[in-house]
């Protein structure tokens, strides 16, 4: 016991290294940058395999997943088809009675919605998309997407963290692992949803990383955002700090004494931050600063669209304020046509009803987004995702609907270094199987890091025994989908 | 390279042995160009690029398959033969071009034309003229006698502990392995920590609580030598301490509360196991039982309620909430995995899980092992088992009731024999023909029940609604008849004044709207040819009916429709229902009758049922027709159907079933009755408990909507982890580098002579705890590892639920076998590992520590001092709770979700899809896969929680109370420092220094000052106090 409280200051010098680590930027993701810089938990984490992080010069700095939860159909809204149109009734060549999760009736289902060619790349788009179709020329098309799971949950849970199971980190984890925190005092991982998607907090989990790495979810149905952000009742902030200052001349003397433990300084910076927080994050989730215009522009009063469109313009001031990465379980569906609203796009009995309902919902903020992010200059190094956790079938279910198919879905990307107005890959001439140039989630998951930096084969942690990735075993990039 | 795995050259044996593949001789000159023109060019274009010798020479080979040459097709990859000359079937090249299985090459299909060439080829016989040596692939096969020798899969052996130079601190034999490896490096270790340190870390450390402060105060006053030693043999008996190390071990064993996944439905009844956890450890259950009952407790226990919950353990993970026909067998696999390799990480330590695909990539673990493990326990399924808690009570209690109801039932007889041939004799002359007149019988109810409202039968058979009479009421009535031929039902629903509106119904204006109307008939006695029956329901008239709410819609499939009487409430009404089949059986009918009220539609207030045996006519009439009491014509149906049988009232069940209608006629029958009745009403019923555990059975999964079964019990080995890939069935057996020797397999799975094994997973469990011939010795490794992890805040292996090659190395190798050696002794006691350590001189140490040991071992390796460990968030909570003296020590049963809830926080619902924020935060893991070592973040989240949380601040002011309370202080009177030492103390287990006292005393006046001198004021003000005391580093570190 020789230190004296005099070498507080020299003390707790070395722990910023171990609190960055252990500390690392959460927030349950709390983020933290004043302290930290760009310094990220991995750089860090001595020994781990990441290499020197980011590994090459990022051309994206922050992803927005717009995730149409419940799996919109890739034939009635991106992935045009003249012959599924054509042979609407008549027996689909190639039915495979193991695509689906229920029974489908074998027979050709047409799009129901009308198709329009948009922009310069003459992007074929149904007419759910009105506003979204403006963007295509900004868009970066994969029509060859699939994966391993048939239901809702494993397959978001195959989407986001490359496993159709729970307990492995998604990928905003992953990022929040591999690259910190851009910022100060907000977390680095945000997910927002309404009705939970199927699969709930499973689904964005941080698994086997530090819990530091945990997403901070957002509930559009809870009046307070963040949990215990709040002073208590007849607590001031005045008074807090007085607290405060008591709490780290305390505690500074108790961590004088324990010299080995540098966890203890690093919980008196946590307490600071945490001060700090409870102005910052409800700043920067109050939409009543934005002007009238950017309200009209996203559709904030809109009765179809509204919740998306304020998930979507949190999103925007959440980006400008450093968080780097964002998904929002999106869309809200029909009752009455079966479909329940955790998994709005699930259309398993009238496809046109469903899809009209969720197009609704979602086209007009998504736009709004791109073209907001677009003259803010963002979405050059902000890469915007949309898709759902898998396809539809392109044979019918029950008449009008169709089933889960994760033989072959679109998803499209903008901005952040995805090749803008390009095409990728191909179903087959019904859409009901990827062909060409296929696209497996590891695939993506592995252009997406690439796009942020990160080689992901060198993004790794080590658990039961093994060093695992958001790639698992398997991933390439896919240098043609980079502008 | 790794001990373990073996290199095989394996080129030159295939070369050796096929000279070239027993194809085409010597393929001619068409064949050839076929081969060069049609199938090389694809070959070389989209395959060699990771199937080639260039890709062995450049690392990207794949699946250790060459198609450079012909005899690398003939061997194939991991999967088999790429090519089987003439087979098309057998040729997974083919296969994988077609995607069926593989898909290949994975950029796109090949053409058909394409796909069509390679079938051609291989009908031909596959000529193939490339003629080069095949490569040889480092292929690695496991070396089972060598993984026999890997340190932790070895037999245990005898350990010596080391001679140390200061042999003065030493304890106990584990300070010798500990002193010997620092005095080695040169470290000395750090003095015997003060009594209140100790103390504090004691408590906590087993039984997750903080000491009370008259527990604080009686060890600090305890002068004996052993004052310590007596508080660990007291903690180690108390109740908490169960409570405290289960949850350690749920956390290897992902024990959660529901099934997560979609819908993540609920296990209500899943807490059994964690209680049994606590149970188990209170009461050192040998390690070796605790595993076997775990794993097998429903076999080797059967219909014992404590062993079946035992084996929540195997069926605690996480299960997909939707089924269908498509996904239900890759999903019993991965039920299966997750068995297996739950069992592998917690009890083995040992990564298995990675044997699913292929052989293990380092140790020496086979894919064949892996499928032989999950075939031990392809039987097991989830089920949910009602078991009698204590069927030793349950049979005394029965043999006490049946020895009153002796005399009862024996005087009954004779009332039976004696008196009622004459009594029924007499009723029959004198009564029973005027009653018999009437066409219809009203109907004496069995049994009444309602979803909501509470109903009873008058005497005239008026059934009596009362209670909660809400919408959405569901009637069900049963009565007992021996009529037979029974043709129509009456339903009476007479206006009842008491109810709103007058009634009939029991909504406001008392409308009447009966959505379905169902009946079931079943056979009283069981006999061949006597199956129930759902008659098929005819409206046939109503006294009124509603436009559109006929009589018909009652009976048709369509709920949202039914029969009403429109306006004509508050009057008596009736209708009847034809049976479309004469119903009765021989032997008498149970009539069950249910009234549906649905769409937000009300119940009945009165009603009565009758039936008759003439043919209802569909006239109005019918429905005023006399009635009597159905038991007036039960007694000549019971005479008829007996005689007809050859019997009468000499027969005793004849007799038993005209007393029973008699009753309604006779005063000294009915007492008769009603004397046995009485105390046939109290038969005692064995307490039925519920538990989610395994059984042995079918696997059937009950999706969302849909019930999906996968009948086969057999388990294959896949290819790759493929369901479509199936190789044959897979035998149960073990990890063969875990055992003695390759015969103890068939040992272990066949039992003893004396003792024979019917079951695979009785094996498995035998295979788990055998010292001499199975895992025993890596399981005993395991647990003490983990009890050192748990104690020390760090294992002898870092990795705890990793002792393979892969896990970090041991920092005291000889003392882990040492300690794995007394616990196999000490037969398998858990506690008696845990006094060893926890009176050993290096647990006691300070945190102090020497210059030395900082420069040469800054990470504590050699554990030269003792570190600040942060508590758990289950233990910050608890602590919170026991500081604010609210903490409920109540043990066991389901609490849900309420971090309000005073309990223990391993009483709280583990539901995987809403984790407790509070728990969370602080870092509890995801209850989805066995973790060993939590993580232990610090992050801003977790001050907030501690500043701003209602929970932190009710604790607050709970302990603020507490010590107004403690300390005598009239409700307005200001509190002093008294009030902040006793906070002080019940939140860290020691009084505040002077500085520290000060500083609180100054926040205190402050705090006093602003929020006033009324009671409420004080009460606020010192809470602030303990508020924040609760947010010092010293509450969540323990030293």
């Amino acid at each position: 016991m020789s230190e004296s409280p005099s070498r507080i200051g020299e003390l707790l010098l070395p722990a910023r290294r171990s609190f960055l680590r252990d500390a690392g930027l959460g927030f349950g993701g709390l983020a933290l940058a004043s302290l930290l810089g760009e310094e990220s938990w991995a750089n860090t984490a001595g020994g781990a395999a990441v290499g020197s992080l980011p590994h090459h010069l990022p051309k994206a700095k922050r992803v927005i997943w717009l995730f149409m939860t419940g799996a919109p159909s890739q034939v009635d809204t991106w992935d045009y088809k003249p012959e599924l149109q054509a042979r609407h009734g008549q027996p689909l060549p190639g039915a495979d009675s193991e695509v689906g999760f229920f029974q489908t009736s074998g027979t050709c289902l047409a799009s129901p919605f009308q198709w329009a060619q948009h922009g310069q790349s003459g992007t074929w788009v149904s007419d759910l998309f009105p506003h979204l179709s403006k963007h295509v020329d900004d868009m970066c098309f994969i029509h060859s997407m699939h994966l391993r799971a048939n239901n809702h949950a494993p397959a978001a849970m195959e989407l986001m963290s490359g496993f159709n199971r729970p307990g492995m980190p998604s990928m905003g984890a992953w990022l929040d692992y591999g690259l910190g925190s851009m910022n100060h005092d907000l977390p680095s991982f945000v997910v927002m949803h309404e009705r939970k998607p199927r699969g709930d907090d499973q689904i964005w989990s941080a698994g086997f990383l530090p819990k530091s790495h945990q997403a901070l979810a957002i509930d559009a149905r809870r009046p307070v955002a963040i949990d215990n952000l709040t002073l208590r009742t007849g607590q001031s902030l005045d008074a807090q700090r007085a607290e405060l200052d008591l709490l780290s001349t305390v505690n500074a003397e108790h961590a004088a004494l324990r010299p080995t433990q540098a966890d203890l300084a690093a919980r008196i910076s946590s307490f600071e931050l945490a001060y700090r927080m409870q102005s910052a994050a409800p700043e920067a989730i109050d939409l009543a600063q934005e002007p009238k215009l950017v309200h009209e522009l996203y559709g904030t009063e809109d009765p179809a669209c509204r919740v998306f469109a304020r998930q979507c313009l949190t999103a925007r001031r959440l980006l400008e304020r450093g968080v780097r990465f964002i998904q929002i379980f999106a869309g809200r569906g029909v009752a009455g046509d079966g479909s329940v609203d955790d998994v709005p796009w699930d259309a398993h009995s009238n496809i046109e009803t469903n899809h009209r309902e969720c197009g609704l919902a979602t086209d007009r903020p998504a736009a709004a987004l791109l073209a907001d992010l677009k003259a803010r200059g963002m979405l050059d190094d902000t890469l915007v995702i949309w898709g759902g956790e898998f396809g539809r079938t392109s044979d019918s279910q029950g008449g009008t609907g169709r089933d889960h198919n994760p033989g072959g879905f679109t998803i499209w990307m903008a901005g952040g270094g995805a090749k803008p107005g390009f095409h990728y890959g191909a179903t087959d001439p019904f859409g009901y199987k990827a062909v060409e140039n296929k696209v497996h989630v590891n695939d993506l998951h592995a252009t997406l890091l690439h796009l942020l930096g990160i080689d992901h084969q060198q993004l790794t942690y080590r658990h039961n025994g093994r060093n695992f990735r958001l790639t698992d075993v398997g991933g390439q990039v896919i240098h043609d989908l980079i502008a | 390279m790794n001990g373990l795995l073996r290199p095989t050259l394996t080129a030159g044996l295939v070369l050796g042995l096929l000279g070239s593949p027993p194809s085409v001789a010597s393929p001619t000159p068409e064949q050839v160009a076929f081969f060069e023109t049609r199938i090389r060019p694809v070959l070389s274009q989209h395959c060699y690029q990771c199937h080639s010798a260039d890709a062995l020479r450049t690392g990207t080979l794949k699946a250790s398959l060459l198609v450079d040459s012909r005899a690398g097709m003939a061997k194939g990859g991991e999967s088999g033969a790429a090519v089987v000359p003439g087979k098309r079937e057998d040729s997974l090249l083919l296969a994988a071009l077609k995607y069926d299985g593989f898909e290949m090459p994975p950029a796109g299909k090949l053409p058909d034309e394409v796909i069509a060439d390679f079938e051609t080829w291989i009908d031909m016989g596959a000529p193939d003229p490339r003629d080069e040596p095949l490569a040889a692939v480092d292929e690695r096969t496991i070396d089972v006698e060598a993984g026999r020798r890997h340190w932790s899969y070895r037999r245990l052996a005898p350990v010596t502990p080391p001679e140390v130079a200061a042999a003065g601190w030493v304890r106990n034999d584990i300070d010798r392995f500990i002193l010997a490896a620092q005095e080695k490096a040169g470290i000395a270790p750090a003095p015997e920590a003060a009594k209140a340190t100790l103390v504090r870390r004691l408590y906590f450390d087993l039984t997750g609580l903080p000491p009370s402060p008259e527990e604080l105060r009686a060890f600090l006053d305890d002068a004996a030598p052993d004052a310590y030693e007596k508080l660990v043999d007291r903690l180690l008996a108390s109740p908490r301490f169960g409570e405290r190390w289960a949850r350690h071990w749920l956390d290897t064993v992902r024990f959660g509360e529901s099934g997560g996944y979609e819908f993540d439905g609920d296990r209500p009844n899943a807490h059994h196991y964690r209680d049994w956890v606590i149970k188990a450890l209170n009461a050192d259950m040998p390690y070796d039982e605790f595993l076997r009952m775990q794993v097998a407790g429903d076999l080797i226990q059967p219909g014992d309620f404590a062993a079946t919950a035992a084996t929540g353990f195997l069926v605690a993970g996480p299960y997909p909430g939707q089924v269908t026909a498509k996904t239900a067998e890759p999903i019993r696999y991965d039920q299966l995995d997750d068995m297996v390799a739950s069992l592998g990480s917690s009890v083995l330590g040992m990564t298995i899980g990675c044997a699913r695909c292929h052989d293990h990539k380092y140790d020496p673990i086979g894919h064949r092992d892996y499928y032989a493990m999950i075939a031990c326990v392809g039987k097991a399924v989830q089920a949910d088992h009602a078991i009698d808690l204590d069927p030793v009570v349950s049979r005394q209690r029965r043999e006490a009731w049946l020895a009153e109801r002796g005399p009862v039932a024996a005087a009954f007889d004779r009332f039976l024999a004696t008196e009622i041939p004459a009594r029924v004799a007499r009723w029959l002359a004198a009564e029973a023909p005027a009653r018999q007149a009437a066409a219809w019988l009203t109907l004496d109810p069995e049994s009444m029940k309602a979803a909501k409202a509470t109903l009873a039968a008058d005497p005239d058979d008026t059934i009596v609604a009362s209670g909660s009479l809400g919408p959405d009421d569901i009637y069900t009535l049963t009565f007992r008849t021996h009529q037979r031929g029974i043709k129509a039902l009456r339903l009476e629903v007479p206006a009842a004044a008491a109810a709103p509106g007058g009634g009939p119904g029991t909504s406001g204006d008392g409308s009447v709207f009966l959505s379905t109307a169902v009946v079931t008939a079943a056979p009283l006695i069981a006999a061949p040819g006597r199956a129930a029956v759902t008659p098929k329901l005819k409206a046939m008239t109503a006294t009124a009916e509603a436009p559109g709410s006929e009589l018909d819609k009652a009976v048709d499939a369509n709920n949202l429709t039914g029969w009403s009487v429109g306006d004509a409430s508050g009057k008596d009404h009736a209708a009847v229902f034809a049976f479309e089949e004469p119903v009765g059986f021989d032997g008498g009918t149970l009539l069950t009758v249910e009234l549906r009220f649905e769409n937000g539609h009300h119940g009945l207030a009165r009603l009565r049922l009758a039936i008759t045996t003439e043919p209802a006519e569909p006239a109005g009439n019918a429905l005023v027709a006399a009635a009597a009491p159905q038991a007036a014509r039960e007694i000549a149906a019971v005479l008829d159907s007996a005689r007809s049988a050859g019997r009468d009232l000499s027969d005793p069940a004849v007799a038993r079933e005209a007393a029973r209608w008699l009753g309604r006629f006779d005063a000294e029958t009915e007492r008769e009755v009603a004397l046995l009745a009485a105390v046939d009403a109290r038969e005692p019923h064995p307490e039925l408990v519920t538990v989610y555990a395994v059984t042995n059975g079918p696997w059937v999964i009950t999706g969302n909507a849909q019930a999906v079964k996968s009948g086969s019990q057999d388990v294959f080995v896949l290819a790759r982890g493929e369901v479509g890939r199936k190789k044959g069935k897979a035998i149960p057996g073990f990890v063969l580098a875990t055992l003695s020797a390759d015969d103890a397999e068939t040992r272990l799975l066949s039992g003893s002579d004396a003792q024979p094994l019917a079951d695979s997973r009785l094996g498995l469990a035998a295979f788990l705890t055998d010292a001499a011939h199975g895992a025993g010795p890596l399981a005993a490794r395991v647990i003490v590892n983990r009890l050192w992890h748990h104690h020390f805040g760090r294992g002898i292996v870092a990795t705890p639920n990793d002792l393979g090659t892969q896990g970090d190395p041991a920092t005291h190798p000889e003392l882990l076998e040492w300690l794995a050696n007394r616990l196999v002794e000490n037969r398998w006691s858990l506690k008696s590992i845990h006094r060893l350590i926890v009176t050993s001189a290096a647990y006691r140490q300070s945190g102090a520590g020497s210059a030395a040991g900082r420069a040469q071992d800054p990470d504590n390796k050699l554990l030269w001092h003792r570190k600040p460990m942060r508590l758990e968030g289950e233990s910050i909570r608890d602590a919170l709770l026991a500081a604010a003296g609210t903490l409920d020590p109540k043990m066991y049963g389901r609490t849900g979700l309420d971090v309000n809830a005073p309990r223990r926080s391993i009483y709280l619902t583990v539901k995987r899809s809403e984790p407790i924020g509070f728990l969370q935060v602080f870092d509890q893991p995801e209850p989805v896969q066995p973790v060993g070592a939590r993580g232990v973040a610090t992050v801003p989240t977790q001050a907030l929680t501690m500043m701003n949380s209602p929970f932190v601040r009710v604790a607050a002011e709970a302990l603020a109370a507490r010590s107004r309370t403690a300390l005598g202080l009239e409700p307005t009177a200001a509190a002093g420092v008294a009030a902040i030492d006793f906070c002080f103390t019940a939140a860290v287990s020691r009084q505040p220094s002077d500085a520290e006292r000060a500083r609180f005393a100054e926040l205190l006046a402050a705090r006093e000052q602003v929020a006033g001198g009324d009671a409420a004021g004080r009460q606020a003000a010192l809470a602030d106090v303990c508020h924040l005391i609760f947010c010092l580093n010293e509450f969540v570190y323990v030293d």
